[in-house]
């Protein structure tokens, strides 16, 4: 409960650095306390990864990030006192008072909170998810081992995605652990859900229309997943809904403040995922038309983008100087002549199809039969297609609606045509179309009038809807509460819970307590999870470590194979032996064997370990000995093999 | 300006709209809910 705790005390340090810069740049005081609140909350959270930025490649323990939080302590009081507590005490006791008479705004109230502190808690579960596992938290880890930031060359080219999650987590890893760490992601999802608030707001919504927008981001299943998690998603959402609000401002009133807030936006997506740079070319027809339209003056057009760029040159120059790519792993062979085309093959993976009529099947697809093409059931029920459509009703939203749609269709196509179609990837657009499907059922009730029929119909159809989604919402609350309280195992929550391959726990478990200090292991995972040790784990071989950034891996003899190993003294092994698929119609976990033969490495090794038995076994990998392994490996050596 | 006292064609084309989408859904994902009551079962101790 202490990292609880902490995240609580985190997020009101945060908001109180936030409000002092957001009230700086909003002069002409445009922005509402709930704009401030979710902005402030956004900036500080950028300002703190840049700040763990700065100091953690020169110390990343207790005393480097004690003078970051420092730092943002002293930051927040001036925010934290001018925040307007007394009026804020007041309307929540209006509400309290008012809801009474209000049964579904106090219902909205009552599930936004439930599913928000849910979802919050769940972060205390012990970490499972792969990519996490794989990088977003194994990275952070190793670098905490370490007690500085490094480029943990042996991960391959995931070191070199942006790093604003994974800095707010080395943060929480310093002064607590992962349960702090994958609330932090939590904590910017709360920020999402109250920019997605403010966007309905904007977008001509009341307060029930703005509250179930907020309820319909929270629900939407990989988001009430991700927030427990370090997944990126649902930050990447807080600054691209932001972006949008900020802009949708920016255009009504100007000036360079919205601008500045603008460009703290879309840097922020930045730094959070790279698919955000689409995110920033879909601003560019709207922004355009604005200039030619002059409904902005070129100062404040032109002020966003630059502080955007300005914002994101740390993170340009770090893989410019270790890469020789500002964007890498992306666009490679563009920066690196005759270098390796990284992730090319994930782009034909999902989808319907890239032709005229998949531009329209694909959303039906992915809402109602995601099992099929896409990367699972990302939305759950599909209440956005349900919804959305009827938010353009009525003239009165045209001027905001119509730049939000168009920002929304130009992701939309860079989405569809450019990178891998994985519906979790269209998490820029979650708070639009969350706002949008709160403003399509409010627009249909209003339409249904006092027709007792229509109003009966409509509401089954949203029930129907909202119990069908309380299923996603709550299984995650079923599965990862108890452990999170401290009702269950670690160990049976690793065992039991289904994860997308399955879980090394056990074996992982094993060999952490049987590594002594000093001694390393080989990691034949596929991929290397962060359930085992980190600084110990030799993913690539002894003077390799670099060369899958050129796509030319060396091969070994025999005797050069165990030549490395013994540089590596590598004293255990651990091979993945068998995994779960559920790339299935229904998403049935179908166990499969691992299969090494063909690797350049397994080829050596898959011998060796048929000669010897493993020292431990669980469903999904095997421990080996090294030495023995070695040994095997000079008997056929010495046998002639 | 609308008589908000009359429903609209609008509701009724929302009501049609909204359960074709929630019937192909529930079409395309029987075999899934059933999967996935059967995984909730076993973890909470009371499935096959």
């Amino acid at each position: 409960m202490t990292a609880f705790l902490f995240i609580l005390a985190v997020g009101v340090i945060l908001t109180g650095c936030g409000w002092t810069v957001v009230t700086k740049l909003d002069r002409d005081a445009v922005l509402n306390d709930l704009e401030r609140l979710a902005f402030g909350l956004a900036v500080a959270a950028l300002g703190l990864h840049l700040a763990v930025f700065a100091v953690g490649h020169w110390r990343l323990d207790p005393l480097g990030m004690g003078l970051v939080a420092g730092a943002f302590i002293l930051g927040a009081i001036p925010g934290l006192r001018a925040m307007p507590w007394a009026a804020w005490r007041g309307l929540v006791t209006a509400s309290v008072r008012g809801s009474a008479g209000h049964r579904f705004e106090a219902l909205l109230w009552v599930l936004i909170l439930g599913i928000a502190l849910s979802a919050l808690l769940q972060g205390l579960a012990p970490p499972n998810d792969y990519d996490s596992l794989m990088y977003h938290l194994s990275i952070p880890l190793y670098d905490v081992a370490k007690g500085w930031m490094e480029i943990a060359w042996g991960w391959h080219n995931r070191n070199f995605f942006p790093i604003l999650v994974e800095n707010l987590a080395r943060f929480a890893l310093v002064f607590s652990g992962t349960g702090a760490a994958q609330m932090m992601h939590g904590l910017l999802g709360l920020g999402a859900a109250m920019m997605t608030a403010a966007l309905a707001r904007r977008l001509g919504g009341g307060r029930k229309t703005a509250l179930a927008a907020a309820l319909m981001f929270l629900s939407v299943r990989v988001v009430v997943w991700e927030m427990a998690t370090l997944e990126v998603e649902v930050a990447q959402a807080l600054y691209c809904g932001g972006a949008l609000l900020a802009y949708m401002l920016l255009r009504r009133q100007g000036g360079y403040g919205l601008a500045c807030l603008f460009g703290l936006m879309l840097a922020g997506a930045f730094h959070v995922k790279y698919t955000s740079l689409l995110y920033a070319g879909a601003f560019a027809p709207i922004m355009l038309w604005d200039l030619f339209r002059r409904r902005m003056k070129i100062g404040p057009w032109l002020t966003g983008p630059l502080v955007t760029l300005a914002i994101f040159v740390p993170h340009l120059a770090r893989n410019l100087a270790m890469t020789g790519n500002p964007l890498f792993p992306l666009l490679n062979p563009v920066f690196n002549k005759g270098g390796p085309a990284f992730m090319e093959d994930a782009r034909e993976q999902y989808g319907v199809g890239r032709d005229l009529l998949s531009h329209l099947e694909a959303p039906w697809a992915f809402s109602v039969d995601p099992l099929r093409n896409f990367d699972g059931v990302i939305l759950g029920a599909p209440y956005l297609l349900a919804l959305v459509p009827f938010a353009f009703l009525g003239r009165r939203r045209a001027r905001d609606v119509v730049p939000a749609v168009a920002v929304a269709l130009g992701f939309y196509l860079g989405w569809f045509h450019l990178i891998s179609q994985q519906v979790r990837f269209l998490a820029p657009l979650f708070p639009l179309l969350a706002g949008l499907a709160a403003l399509g059922a409010a627009s249909l009730w209003e339409e249904a009038g006092a027709s007792r029929p229509l109003r009966l119909g409509l509401a089954t159809l949203f029930l129907v809807l909202a119990a069908t989604q309380s299923m996603f919402v709550g299984i995650y609350t079923v599965l990862r509460l108890p452990v999170a309280l401290g009702l269950q195992s670690v160990e049976t929550y690793l065992t039991t819970t289904p994860t997308m391959d399955g879980s090394h726990y056990l074996a992982c478990k094993y060999l952490t307590e049987r590594l002594q200090p000093g001694q390393r292991y080989l990691s034949m995972l596929q991929p290397h999870f962060a359930t085992c040790p980190t600084t110990s784990a030799v993913i690539w071989l002894p003077g390799e470590e670099k060369a899958w950034m050129t796509g030319k891996l060396p091969t070994y003899s025999t005797a050069e194979f165990l030549a490395k190993l013994d540089e590596a003294d590598i004293r255990y092994v651990i091979v993945q032996s068998r995994f779960e698929n559920r790339r299935n119609a229904d998403a049935r976990a179908e166990m499969r064997t691992a299969v090494l033969s063909g690797d350049r490495i397994a080829k050596h090794i898959v011998p060796a370990l048929d000669s010897v038995q493993p020292l431990f076994s669980d469903k999904f990998a095997d421990v080996y000995d090294g030495v023995e392994i070695r040994e095997a490996l000079r008997r056929r050596l010495r046998a002639g093999g | 300006m609308r008589n908000h006292d009359k429903p609209s064609w609008i509701a009724v084309a929302g009501i049609a709209w909204m359960a074709s989408v929630n019937l192909a859904y529930f079409a395309k994902s029987q075999s899934y809910f059933v999967g996935k009551l059967a995984v909730m079962g076993r973890f909470l101790g009371i499935g096959p």
